[in-house]
């Protein structure tokens, strides 16, 4: 435990003095997890790893990076601790000198928020969902409580909350020459989803409300996700940066993640019209997507509940 | 009681870290809780190991841990008169109180609970000849206490005292019957965080139920905070022609509601 923390020291220590994640011999924060690749021009991503916070990884698991305009650069999304944050605008440093204007929190969940506390600095607009300062409310301090015993309390800042909320009538942004168009989306992945188009690349940031390989988590409306994909499948885009998994796709990743929602929704149908209860349910409903997903044992039972008892009020 | 939700509410986030020591508590700790516990509920009378006779099942780490589901069996040879459900760690322990009525099948019954940590769950049932008998289960999760309430965004208070009734179509081995009870109901534990006060949830939940089925009661329960929001207990009946359920409920607010379901099939 010991040698953890003091490993974990060194790391924020090197960060904190400018080098960045891939000098350092930590399993987690290492070279080939972590490089920032320039996936289209000017549209920079990090892959996060397909796994759970742990002290090693700092909670560096979604698709975080940065969009660079004329003017300004967006952050796409901030990452899921201040290490991890702190690592994103170093990455940022490397590659420009302009201004950070803009944070995007893409929705309410831990690994896409904890890391904007280091912008703070920068004085950028953080860009949420209107829904989002609601579910920070209800739940910041829990999940601040929770990331810190999972990763440690010193690589957990203080909660950043939106200074600019997106309502349903979207909203625009400019880089500079670099136009943004963001929406709110309805209840899906979780209560509040925040998309965003790149117009210059076609590049639709969908965050969370696309999973690639990593298993789905459920947390809003199984009907309502279904059907927000409807909207990710536009001409306007022609690639796509999922929350999870590959950091860019076409929109053909689209359907393995219909799929696992249409089977978790018609399995977990049938096993309420079969009179299954829940545990019975937990332990049946879309087992044969298992080979398909990373951490399926970790999400599908939680997700099996949140259908089960969406669905068996229809 | 009121008291003490009062109090729950106002130090919440006190009380996560209060669940997280419970999670670093050793068995003897556990082991000392149960005994001051069961004596408050049970008083001096000695409780004795249920053996095969109850059980209890449960995830032994929960995927949710504000929708726990739990699974009780009573062997109907000890003539059990009613089961007592206590989560040892949860701000307030005992979960529900089951009455057996005349028309119950106490072979089966299930329900969903919140655990806000590690944690024993006890099933105590009282059998007819005065017996308490004891059988638990140790369940790994953290938070549900003060999890988000509602439905896919939905304003939790919608429909409240809304029910359902839903019928397992597959008879069990000895021909009784599975019925399930749905009720829509945010359960506010008092430990719900609300955006627009900035205060918590004043605690909202159904303390009452009574199911009777062909005019005979199968069972009456008193529930407190741990029930999970929206709840749902199965149970078992034996179906006799055009009988028909009628269930009551009443929650700590004075709310009270009323369905008859008629006979399935």
């Amino acid at each position: 435990m010991a040698r953890v923390s003091s490993a974990h020291a060194t790391r924020r220590t090197m960060l904190a003095g400018g080098l960045c994640a891939c000098c350092l011999p930590r399993a987690g924060f290492s070279a080939s997890s972590f490089r920032m690749q320039e996936v289209a021009p000017g549209i920079f991503l990090r892959r996060g790893l397909d796994a759970d916070a742990t002290p090693d990884n700092a909670d560096a698991i979604a698709n975080i990076g940065f969009i660079v305009g004329k003017k300004a650069v967006l952050v796409t999304d901030s990452g899921g601790s201040l290490p991890d944050g702190q690592w994103l605008k170093t990455e940022i440093r490397r590659v420009t000198k302009l201004p950070i204007g803009y944070v995007v929190l893409s929705h309410v969940h831990p690994d896409h928020i904890f890391g904007a506390c280091a912008f703070l600095n920068e004085a950028p607009e953080f860009i949420g969902h209107h829904k989002l300062p609601d579910a920070l409310h209800i739940r910041g301090a829990f999940y601040r409580k929770k990331l810190s015993d999972e990763i440690g309390a010193a690589d957990v800042g203080p909660l950043v909350t939106p200074t600019r909320v997106i309502g349903p009538e979207g909203g625009t942004l400019d880089l500079g020459g670099r136009r943004i168009t963001l929406r709110a989306h309805g209840t899906a992945h979780t209560t509040c989803d925040l998309s965003f188009l790149d117009h210059q690349t076609r590049t639709l940031f969908p965050a969370d409300l696309l999973f690639v390989r990593r298993v789905p988590a459920l947390d809003g409306s199984l009907s309502g996700w279904l059907k927000e994909l409807g909207t990710l499948e536009t001409p306007d885009a022609v690639a796509l940066v999922p929350g999870h998994g590959p950091p860019l796709v076409t929109p053909e990743a689209i359907a393995p993640l219909r799929r696992y929602l249409e089977t978790l929704r018609d399995e977990t149908r049938l096993a309420i019209r079969n009179g299954r209860s829940l545990d019975q349910a937990i332990d049946t409903v879309a087992a044969g997507e298992r080979g398909n997903w990373t951490l399926f044992d970790s999400y599908n039972a939680r997700n099996v509940t949140e259908a089960y008892k969406e669905l068996e009020w229809e | 009681m009121k008291k003490y939700l009062f109090v729950s509410a106002m130090l919440c986030a006190a009380m996560m870290s209060a669940s997280a020591h419970a999670s670093d508590g050793t068995e003897p700790d556990r082991v000392q809780r149960w005994a001051a516990l069961s004596h408050r509920i049970f008083g001096a009378a000695p409780l004795s190991p249920a053996g095969p006779a109850v059980t209890l099942d449960m995830p032994a780490q929960a995927d949710d841990a504000a929708v726990v589901p739990l699974t009780l069996r009573i062997d109907p040879a000890i003539h059990a008169v009613g089961v007592d459900v206590i989560i040892d760690d949860n701000p307030s322990p005992v979960a529900a109180k089951i009455h057996f009525g005349p028309a119950a099948d106490p072979t089966l019954i299930k329900l969903q609970v919140r655990i806000d940590g590690f944690t024993n769950v006890h099933a105590v049932a009282r059998t007819a000849d005065g017996r308490l008998l004891e059988t638990s289960r140790f369940v790994k999760a953290a938070g549900g206490c003060s999890g988000p309430v509602g439905l896919g965004g939905d304003d939790p208070m919608l429909n409240i005292g809304a029910m359902k009734m839903r019928f397992d179509p597959v008879p069990q081995p000895d021909g009784a019957a599975e019925a399930t009870l749905l009720i829509r109901h945010p359960n506010y534990n008092g430990m719900q965080f609300d955006p627009v006060t900035q205060g918590y949830k004043p605690a909202r939940y159904i303390d009452k139920t009574n199911i009777q089925y062909d005019g005979r009661t199968v069972l009456s329960m008193e529930t407190d905070i741990s029930i999970s929001s929206n709840p749902e207990i199965s149970f078992l009946y034996r179906k006799v022609k055009d009988g028909a359920f009628d269930v009551r409920i009443a929650d700590t607010r004075g709310g009270s509601w009323n369905h008859v379901f008629p006979a399935d099939r």
